[in-house]
């Protein structure tokens, strides 16, 4: 970008916002569109942003109520390592989906399954 | 909302934001548009299939999550040119970034971007993706039109409005019609590389 373009092109944006009504007018009926369809479709992206943030918000909300109603919930972790350990396997083998975070699990102690186990709770992957 | 530069008893919140928007007039929204097209023009290829709805949706977003600050100071109108300014700089920002870092030019994990700094916050010395072969496309399409030529020349220069016109002898009708014109074929041109891609 030279500084002739960027000149160029700041004069053109500029031009928009200094623009008179009837100027943005005869812009939009140059280019062949309706001045209220254009408007009506900001309108409309705008509204459906706002609805798309608001069902996210809502969304996320709805997951952290979830995991701490989870988390409240009492787990008792199976009082031996066997017992962990063979929870723990089980859980893996019915959510293939935590066998690539979890993909050398042979390696962990029981200290890392325990901890995991109590993730896995609160993600409510744990099928009590 | 959340704001690390505007004091929070300037920020607008959600509700002040929420009666804001509709009272945005049709003329406010049209003015919008148009300029988001213009910034996608700006950066053409860098928008990546983006285009100006896009550029003007997520500088509402960033707004209304409150990521990006509406001082109450401007009207909402000023805010969202700017938003949308930074956002367009921010995504050709990224662009020339990963040009740079010679990443794979095709991402498929747009969504994981981060977020454009807050408005003020932009580097200083903001490396835009301004399509030189667009622009000097655009002018060759107005090659065989002289007041076109002579205008787009006068802006090069840095001339304003009144200085051209009274350079040119033309009225400010005329001018304006041949500004017009010249808009539309850079908004145009400038869409059509950014639905293209990265390609270009």
């Amino acid at each position: 970008m030279t500084d002739r373009d960027k000149r160029l092109m700041d004069a053109m944006e500029q031009s928009i916002i200094d623009a008179s009504e009837e100027d943005l007018r005869a812009d939009v009926a140059e280019s062949g569109e309706d001045f209220a369809q254009v408007a009506s479709s900001v309108r409309d992206r705008l509204a459906r942003v706002r609805k798309e943030a608001q069902q996210r918000a809502l969304r996320a909300a709805r997951e952290g109520y979830e995991r701490s109603q989870r988390a409240e919930r009492s787990f008792t972790l199976p009082p031996t390592p066997a017992g962990r350990r063979e929870l723990f396997e089980r859980t893996i083998a019915r959510h293939p989906e935590l066998n690539v975070q979890f993909r050398d699990f042979a390696a962990l102690n029981d200290d890392d399954i325990a901890s995991a186990l109590q993730d896995l709770f609160e993600l409510g992957k744990i099928d009590e | 909302m959340v704001s690390r530069k505007v004091p929070a008893e300037k920020t607008a919140t959600r509700e002040e934001l929420d009666r804001a928007v509709p009272a945005l007039t049709d003329v406010d929204l049209v003015r919008l548009e148009r300029f988001a097209k213009q910034r996608i023009a700006r950066i053409g290829g860098a928008a990546d299939v983006r285009d100006h709805m896009d550029l003007l949706g997520e500088a509402y977003r960033l707004t209304y999550e409150g990521h990006r600050s509406w001082n109450k100071d401007v009207s909402l109108l000023v805010h969202l040119f700017r938003t949308i300014r930074s956002v367009s700089s921010h995504w050709a920002e990224t662009f020339a970034t990963e040009r740079e870092q010679g990443r794979d030019l095709i991402s498929t994990n747009r969504d994981a971007r981060t977020d454009p700094p807050p408005v003020g916050q932009e580097p200083v010395a903001e490396r835009e993706v301004v399509n030189h072969e667009l622009v000097a496309r655009v002018k060759e399409l107005f090659a065989d039109d002289a007041l076109a030529a002579n205008i787009i020349g006068g802006l090069e220069d840095g001339l304003d409005g009144p200085g051209i016109r009274k350079l040119l002898e033309i009225d400010e009708r005329k001018y304006n019609a041949k500004l017009r014109a010249i808009r539309r074929r850079l908004a145009a041109e400038g869409l059509k590389e950014a639905r293209k891609g990265r390609q270009t």
